[in-house]
């Protein structure tokens, strides 16, 4: 059930201000997730996902990490003009985030359960009955937490990595927050853990009917749990629209150079597809689209102006790309 | 196989050397002194230790005003463990707020609070010393002010370093998506986090402590006449330190004793609370 945007995020631009200078790791990126939706982002390392992720809950590293532009909208309200109190009232509460590592995202002094009632006493909203450690016991369930009444009695290293991120997972959903971000939450899991993961993912967001943004390298689970997915690069959104379009025809070369990079079980090949070269360095100056220089396509166009995102792509105003050759392949 | 440790008593012999020259005398000198530390008789003067010519009246023998060197000795174990005490309280609170707050917030912050503990260490604390007791007279206070003075730098050093690593963790990220304020993350998740460094240090801190204010004393900076402070004892037989060397002598022991457990004791509970140096 998809309802009204949630989030909405509005020519945000993120910069690293390093010795070198700004770095603009997130530069005029706008996209929307509505409730019981799942967006996915992918990208490969550095493209911005996560500090798109990291300046809509507003912890960008510090001192280094500024907003330097743009709206961060949840509900209406601006999120980029907050405080930090009241961003800290805002986390937990209608913003949850589920990070990579299970392993290292617990506090290894307290008890899983201390943990849990540490992020209900903080972000309850609307004061739902039962005492604390019988709430916990309960949300530990729900994350599917089997024999949740010993295990809250559980220190982080007595557990195993896919237990440890269910509880990852409900602190996050403990404040029952509009939006969650989750980055990579099962790059550290086991393929088959991955898999109960990701449902268990879909099952409460399918309860809650939260929106969801989900960032990932890995496409197969971009197809098998987004709605919609924004590909990055180079802190910029190259191609945005529903799975099954992008899926179906990719538009931007990047996108389709992704696709390409995964490989099929079906086909004996010898050699897997790599995308050549590198992600541009952000400290230098860029003209023309950044994927130019790895790019197959590329001409005179492309290495000198910029391409603006242009919609109405697969017959709908949902898919877009930033590239001067979308004719090329239709 | 994992061989044993050459000697596991060490902790026990530091503790109990402390217990008995510092901890019992400090809270029970009234009861056990022989007699009053304040108490000169004068016919006894500089008279010598037992074994060397003494008598069982005057154990440790007397100084030039004939004063008892054991009792006094025993009396000034309550200096020695209060500023102890207090001024490695202070001066760990001082340095441990400061060390979070700079490690923490980095920046500006960072960087004044590291200055400030770089100037410290570079100001001579004797000399400070010297010039506030000229301002303001010997006292507890000021001895205790130099302590925290010269301290509170380390604290603040070892604890800025830790909560660099500490902030970083992915447990305090995931505490502030979660909603848990600044406060609470320093609270909850770096401070117990480091508390073993800070123990280990203030521990280690004793015995500089302990020096520092027999280095007060002796230069008559420090506590003042005539409390038997052991800086003042030490300095009570420097003149006749060739004809009458247990005057000198045996508040020195006493603070070579202290500061030696003392420091051993820090050692062995370093390794002890170091995750990494703890066998299994």
């Amino acid at each position: 059930m998809i309802g009204e945007p949630v989030l909405e995020v509005r020519n945000l631009k993120t910069h690293l201000m390093v010795k070198a200078g700004p770095l603009p790791v997130v530069d005029d990126v706008s996209f929307s997730v509505s409730a019981g939706e799942t967006l996915g982002i992918v990208g490969e390392s550095g493209c911005g996902k996560s500090m798109t992720a990291l300046s809509i809950m507003r912890v960008l590293p510090r001192p280094i990490g500024r907003i330097v532009g743009g709206e961060i909208l949840l509900r209406g309200e601006d999120l980029v003009s907050k405080s930090e109190a009241e961003m800290t009232a805002i986390r937990g509460s209608r913003l949850g985030m589920i990070l990579q590592d299970p392993h290292t995202s617990l506090n290894p002094l307290h008890t899983v359960g201390n943990q849990v009632i540490e992020a209900l006493r903080i972000n309850d909203r609307r004061g739902a009955g039962g005492s604390l450690p019988a709430r916990a016991v309960a949300m530990l369930k729900k994350v599917n937490v089997a024999d949740a009444e010993r295990r809250v009695h559980a220190y982080p290293h007595q557990m195993s990595g896919g237990m440890k991120q269910r509880v990852v997972g409900a602190i996050a959903i403990s404040g029952a927050p509009d939006v969650i971000i989750a980055d990579e939450p099962t790059t550290a899991l086991d393929v088959t853990i991955q898999l109960q993961y990701l449902q268990l993912l879909q099952e409460i967001q399918a309860e809650t009917g939260m929106a969801m943004i989900f960032i990932t390298h890995d496409l197969g689970i971009v197809a098998n749990l987004c709605h919609r997915l924004i590909v990055m690069y180079a802190g910029r959104i190259v191609e945005e629209g529903t799975v099954r379009d992008v899926f179906k025809a990719p538009s931007h070369p990047y996108t389709e150079a992704l696709l390409n990079s995964v490989p099929a079980v079906n086909r004996k090949v010898d050699r897997l597809y790599a995308i050549d070269g590198q992600p541009p360095k952000l400290t230098q100056t860029r003209v023309g689209c950044s994927f130019a220089p790895r790019c197959p396509y590329a001409d005179d166009t492309c290495r000198s102006l910029a391409p603006s995102p242009s919609p109405g792509l697969s017959g709908s105003g949902d898919h877009r790309a930033s590239c001067w050759k979308q004719e090329r392949g239709a | 196989m994992r061989k044993r440790p050459f000697f596991d008593g060490l902790p026990v012999i530091s503790l109990t050397i402390l217990v008995v020259v510092l901890v019992i005398p400090a809270l029970f000198a009234d009861l056990i002194a022989p007699h009053d530390p304040y108490k000169a008789y004068l016919r006894n003067r500089l008279e010598p230790p037992l074994f060397f010519g003494g008598t069982t009246e005057f154990i440790l023998g007397t100084d030039r005003l004939g004063r008892d060197i054991l009792s006094r000795i025993l009396h000034g174990a309550k200096y020695a463990l209060s500023i102890s005490i207090v001024g490695i309280l202070l001066g760990a609170a001082v340095g441990t707020a400061l060390g979070l707050i700079a490690g923490y917030l980095r920046g500006m912050a960072d960087a004044v609070i590291m200055r400030v503990v770089d100037i410290t260490f570079a100001l001579p604390s004797i000399l400070l010393a010297l010039a506030l007791a000229t301002l303001s007279g010997p006292s507890f206070q000021l001895v205790i002010f130099v302590v925290i003075f010269v301290i509170w730098g380390y604290f603040a050093r070892q604890v800025r370093a830790e909560t660099l690593v500490l902030r970083e963790a992915d447990f305090v990220a995931r505490a502030r998506v979660a909603g848990a304020s600044d406060l609470r993350i320093l609270r909850k998740y770096i401070l117990p986090n480091i508390v073993n460094t800070i123990v280990v240090l203030a521990t280690l801190q004793v015995g500089v402590v302990v020096i520092l204010e027999a280095t007060l004393s002796f230069l008559g900076i420090g506590i003042p006449r005539p409390t038997p402070a052991w800086g003042l004892l030490v300095a009570d037989g420097r003149q006749l330190i060739v004809s009458s060397w247990w005057i000198s002598f045996f508040p020195g022991l006493a603070i070579l004793l202290t500061v030696l457990s003392v420091n051993l004791l820090g050692d062995w509970l370093r390794d002890r609370l170091d995750p990494k140096l703890r066998q299994v």
